[in-house]
């Protein structure tokens, strides 16, 4: 377990998504009405980033081709994607968010 | 579900087939299920046969198969690969192939799709004229593209603009031309046309805009030149015709059913026969978001739509409602489309189209009934939602970057 400072709570603002390209694969940070997740940030349908996505009833809507995951667990939610992306703990320190950027794991 | 229901056959191993037949199983039928496709290939997706294999035929694609082959092997999905369905036998309860063979069928989904319609001019049936609808015509369109070949494609639809894109960006001279007095007019307004036929002429596009062709000149059964009914002769070496596709109905004409700019279906994709149903690009259903019937030829309908029947057929059905969604990339422009984009009484610009990323709505008495983004994707995705909650926004604050769309869906 190394969790390392990823952004504070001000970079994401409510109900968005941050992109952060710091450990194995680049991650995407959530703020779900003030609490913090983190998923793999690469669409496993088509190379893009869902940290662009939009975010509704906890999933985050690929604006590519409209997959749906899961934020709290990765799981795919809609086609076309087929693969759920990883899943990455996130603690708080202060304003800080911290990610074990290692400890990237499917549900 | 009834225990009759032993033999579902799909004909059309394709995205809608793909689609359908894993749904079949998802619902629990447990019975047999043959998908029968004329390609040797099992179900891919088509968007990447006219971009990325086109750009960069040496990589494979991240997307191309809609399913692994062992997905179809643990669902115990039949595939009869390579082999075309020739009739519909209904009394018979059978699918009747090419080869001789008879798949045992209580009922049928038709996902047959559409023919690429081929140029009907003197020279059409020259060697090295193509058009672009499967794998093979993507490859073998690839292998001619290499800089300073000269391409012409006829047709300035989707299709045939990201060809050109894509042919220019391989280092090709590409000529576009385009029989109609804009681009895309089928889908698009006569703004987005202008910038399209813009962005493509500042990358080297040559664009023959509300001129067909008269007829294609060749040496030794090859291709050397189209001739516009301008009367201009233009140098090729390769020909790609995107003028649209005419919808497979054969296999259901020939069995009676209902027939009329495809295969006729009611909201829940059952056609004039009751042990037939129909999706993908061959299905003609009533659409809510449009009000009046469509043929949706899009990736999303054909996913969706194949899932849809299949629920249907096995009576988990629900009315079929599609917010009818394109995209297209062309050289770095990502274009996106989403409900009734032509016909509007206000189109709203959001950004500016001299910057190559700007969104416009379409509003139709105060309600978005339209989307569409130049390189904006998180506007598609608020500006769906807009038009399937029938949102009326005020314009000032759509047209206002710096507010929220969300917000504004209401």
């Amino acid at each position: 377990m190394a969790f390392v400072k990823v952004c504070t709570v001000g970079d994401v603002p409510l109900d968005q998504g941050l992109r952060v390209d710091m450990g194995p694969e680049p991650i995407a940070i959530f703020n779900l009405g003030g609490e913090f997740f983190a998923i793999g940030d690469t669409c496993t349908h088509s190379d893009w980033s869902l940290a662009e996505g939009y975010i509704e009833d906890g999933q985050v809507e690929c604006t590519l081709h409209m997959a749906k995951f899961c934020i709290r667990t990765g799981k795919v939610k809609a086609p076309p994607a087929t693969e759920a992306v990883k899943y990455y703990p996130v603690k708080h320190d202060g304003d800080d968010v911290l990610v074990d950027l290692e400890g990237g794991a499917y549900t | 579900m009834s225990d009759a229901l032993k033999n579902i056959a799909i004909v059309g191993a394709n995205l809608a087939g793909g689609y359908a037949a894993g749904a079949l199983r998802k619902q629990g039928y447990d019975g047999a299920i043959t998908l029968i496709g004329e390609e040797p290939d099992p179900p891919y997706e088509r968007p990447p046969l006219s971009k990325e294999m086109l750009v960069h035929p040496d990589v494979s694609p991240k997307t191309l198969f809609v399913h692994p082959l062992s997905f179809y092997t643990e669902h115990n999905i039949t595939l009869r690969l390579g082999v075309r369905a020739e009739a519909l036998d209904l009394s018979g309860k059978a699918v009747t192939l090419a080869d001789g063979s008879r798949i045992a069928a209580d009922r049928i989904i038709l996902c047959t799709g559409g023919h690429a319609r081929r140029l009907n001019v003197p020279g059409g049936d020259l060697g090295n004229v193509h058009v672009l609808r499967n794998l093979a015509d993507s490859r073998a369109i690839a292998a001619h593209l290499s800089p300073g070949k000269n391409v012409v494609v006829i047709g300035g639809g989707v299709i045939g603009l990201e060809v050109a894109a894509s042919a220019r960006m391989r280092g090709c001279e590409v000529a576009v031309v385009e029989a109609a007095p804009r681009l895309m007019s089928r889908v698009v307004t006569p703004e987005i046309s202008a910038f399209l036929e813009l962005a493509h002429r500042a990358k080297g596009c040559v664009m023959h805009i509300g001129v067909g062709v008269q007829s294609l000149h060749g040496a030794n059964g090859i291709v050397r030149a189209v001739e516009t009914t301008s009367g201009v002769q233009l140098a090729a070496d390769l020909v790609v015709v995107g003028v649209g596709i005419d919808p497979a109905i054969e296999l259901a004409k020939g069995a009676g059913i209902n027939c009329g700019n495809g295969i006729v279906v009611d909201e829940f994709c059952r056609t004039s026969v009751p042990e037939v149903l129909a999706a993908g690009d061959v299905a003609n259903q009533p659409n809510p978001y449009l009000n009046r019937r469509a043929r949706l030829e899009n990736v999303q309908n054909a996913q969706n739509q194949g899932a849809a029947a299949a629920a249907s057929l096995l009576g988990a059905g629900e009315p079929y409602a599609e917010l009818p969604y394109f995209w297209s990339d062309q050289f770095e422009y990502m274009l996106q489309a989403a409900g009734e984009t032509v016909i509007c009484d206000q189109a709203i610009l959001r950004g500016s189209v001299e910057s190559g990323a700007f969104s416009v709505f379409y509003l139709t008495a105060g309600v978005v009934t339209g989307v569409l983004a130049v390189s904006q994707p998180k506007n598609i995705a608020a500006g769906r939602r807009m038009v399937m909650k029938h949102s009326q926004p005020d314009p000032a604050a759509l047209a206002d970057e710096s507010s929220d769309l969300r917000k504004l869906i209401g």
